[in-house]
């Protein structure tokens, strides 16, 4: 180990970037409400399973497409299933999906960023860096929906399938973007310095560039949660996703789309959810891309 | 030449694309043999109509040889016929790409002068109270799922107001009004989708141009407002516009899956998701292709086009 203890100063700009970052979501008005939107739809999510008065899965708890009434506020669906206790339960599916979809995405994605940035630096390791940014390049060609569609029509729709469909979307767009973060970071001085000490490779991506770019990473990871979650919803919506007899909010505002003149409250529960859901995680990521570059301030690019 | 030879590569990439996308289909889509056999036959099948089956429609030919065989197929414009209906996949695939085309086109004749207008009008009154609100309405709609806008705009337009219908099937029976009025809905869900990014783009860009040194000038010089709008704002935004333009055209042909699942609408996007719930391999194969053609050659002219208006691109 060198004199200079690199570890020491990683910390704390590891804990200056987080800092900077929560107060700067904090201090934007948008954020903020991004914030607020954000944790009263995690606490319906979250603690609604519980506050259901009823199972959200039983038929036949009043007549079918009952008008909102004290004993289900929210009314019945087609099948006399209580459609706040199905809302309640619903939410889960919702975001746990796309959570698990976004977190393989972004590791398997970071990691072929960073892999290929740090090879860039190397002469005789360039064509690594060269396979891989052709190969993100030819990923990011190909229509995503589709690609995820085509994946589900072959393998079904179970959540595997469903969360690695997603993941193979997603990587190869977290991969050029942390590409480029990384490719920032390791041209800097204290990179040279670190290779000059001899440190490991695994000690120089963990220790010295993955901090660096952890703020790029967050703000990444933001975005990727809102599109994955409007993704894996319309999934849903179509059918391709969450299955019967799910609460699954897509899926309930597919089932009850053909009684929509007859219970509208059945469809508009379910999209009002999720709309708020997804309206709050894109401040929160809005927020956090204008924290990163304070010029742009422009929405990302709809996949 | 420079310029040929960057079109030369693009194109080559293009066709690349859409290679691996049929690959892609392929591998993930086709089951195999027995199970294609079995799917067809139904399951009470003796082992000698199995075979018969198999070696009928040449399934028991090596992996690579079937791709080739399919893909030949695919480029002379023969989708084969689906095992799940027995129809003609072409015959079936065909006049609904027709309507979703019209649809798309509907789409995209509103949406360019509509979003270029709101756009002008932004940027000529950034920070005001205007701007600010049609700028957070953006940002909501950009936000929304496609399918949860479409809902929105049934439940208003359809269900509180009884304006238009709910969905779009009349056009599968109907002529007239009726089947126009089906168009309605889809095309302001597929408006209220696409064209807020568009908007937001090509807000900033004109705000940049308008700020500009040479706009200065303009004004100074005593050209007409409409004159410094039109050709110091407007036309030097034309390539992050057109960019966006076809980012937008490329998200359409995903967001026109949704929508057209939203308003029942007989298109190629409803079509796939029908046939990728009934196993109906042979349609779901034949639309991914043709969809992602379409996809790749859009992104393929956008580039190009990026490239003839940016006289710095074509070096590159």
């Amino acid at each position: 180990m060198s004199p200079i203890a690199p570890a020491f100063s990683f910390d704390k700009q590891d804990t200056a970037a987080r800092r900077s970052l929560w107060r700067s979501l904090a201090s934007s008005g948008n954020g903020r409400l991004g914030l607020a939107l954000a944790a009263i739809m995690l606490a319906v999510i979250g603690l609604g399973p519980w506050l259901a008065p009823y199972p959200p899965t039983q038929i036949g708890l009043g007549l079918p497409n009952q008008f909102p009434t004290w004993a289900h506020p929210f009314g019945t669906d087609d099948l006399g299933r209580d459609i706040l206790s199905r809302f309640l339960v619903g939410g889960r599916s919702v975001i746990l999906v796309p959570f698990v979809a976004v977190v393989l995405s972004t590791v398997v994605g970071g990691w072929l960023g960073i892999v290929s940035a740090y090879a860039q630096i190397q002469p005789r390791l360039r064509w690594i860096d060269q396979g891989i940014a052709s190969l993100l390049d030819l990923a990011l060609a190909l229509p995503p929906l589709l690609l995820a569609l085509v994946l589900i029509a072959g393998f079904g729709t179970s959540p595997p399938v469903l969360i690695l469909s997603v993941a193979a979307i997603f990587a190869p767009r977290t991969g050029r973007i942390l590409r480029g973060a990384t490719q920032a970071v390791v041209t800097s001085d204290y990179v040279a310095a670190a290779q000059a000490r001899g440190e490991s490779l695994s000690y120089i991506l963990l220790r010295e560039v993955l901090p660096n770019i952890a703020a790029t990473a967050i703000a990444e990871f933001a975005l990727r949660m809102t599109w994955g979650i409007i993704f894996v919803a319309s999934l849903s919506f179509l059918g391709l996703g969450a299955q019967p007899p799910s609460s699954d909010w897509g899926l309930m505002v597919a089932q009850a789309r053909p009684y929509i003149t007859v219970s509208p409250i059945a469809v508009l529960a379910p999209a009002a959810g999720i709309a708020l859901l997804s309206v709050a995680l894109n401040l929160i990521a809005d927020a956090l891309a204008d924290h990163l570059d304070p010029a742009s301030g422009q929405p990302g690019v709809p996949l | 030449m420079v310029f040929a030879r960057v079109i030369a590569i693009k194109i080559a990439w293009a066709a690349m694309t859409l290679l691996v996308m049929s690959i892609i289909t392929f591998a993930a889509t086709s089951s195999s043999p027995v199970d294609v056999a079995r799917n067809a036959l139904g399951r009470e099948v003796t082992n000698e109509q199995l075979e018969r089956f198999i070696a009928d429609r040449g399934l028991n030919r090596p992996v690579v040889v079937r791709y080739a065989a399919w893909l030949g197929d695919f480029v002379r414009g023969d989708f084969g016929t689906s095992t799940v209906t027995g129809r003609n996949v072409r015959d079936d695939v065909m006049p609904r790409l027709g309507n979703t085309l019209v649809l798309a086109a509907l789409t995209l004749a509103i949406s360019l002068p509509v979003s270029l207008g709101l756009a002008v009008y932004m940027a000529l009154h950034v920070g005001r109270w205007q701007d600010l609100m049609l700028l957070s309405s953006t940002t909501v709609l950009t936000a929304l799922p496609e399918f949860v806008t479409g809902m929105a705009l049934i439940l208003v337009f359809g269900v509180a107001l009884h304006w238009l219908p709910i969905d779009s099937t009349a056009l599968n029976f109907q002529s007239g009004w009726s089947a126009w009025a089906s168009y309605v809905l889809p095309v302001l869900s597929m408006l209220l989708v696409s064209a807020p990014y568009t908007i937001r783009i090509a807000r900033s860009a004109i705000r940049e141009s308008l700020s500009a040194p040479h706009t200065r000038t303009a004004v100074l010089a005593g050209l007409s407002r409409r004159r410094v709008v039109a050709l110091y704002a407007v036309l030097p935004a034309a390539v992050p516009i057109i960019n966006t333009l076809a980012l937008n055209l490329v998200y359409l042909i995903s967001g026109v899956v949704v929508i057209e699942n939203v308003f029942s609408f007989p298109g190629i996007g409803r079509r796939l998701v029908e046939a990728i719930t009934t196993s109906d391999i042979e349609t779901v194969q034949a639309i991914a292709i043709v969809m992602g053609a379409m996809f790749i050659a859009i992104t393929l002219i956008a580039d190009m086009a990026a490239a003839i208006v940016n006289p710095r691109l074509r070096s590159k």
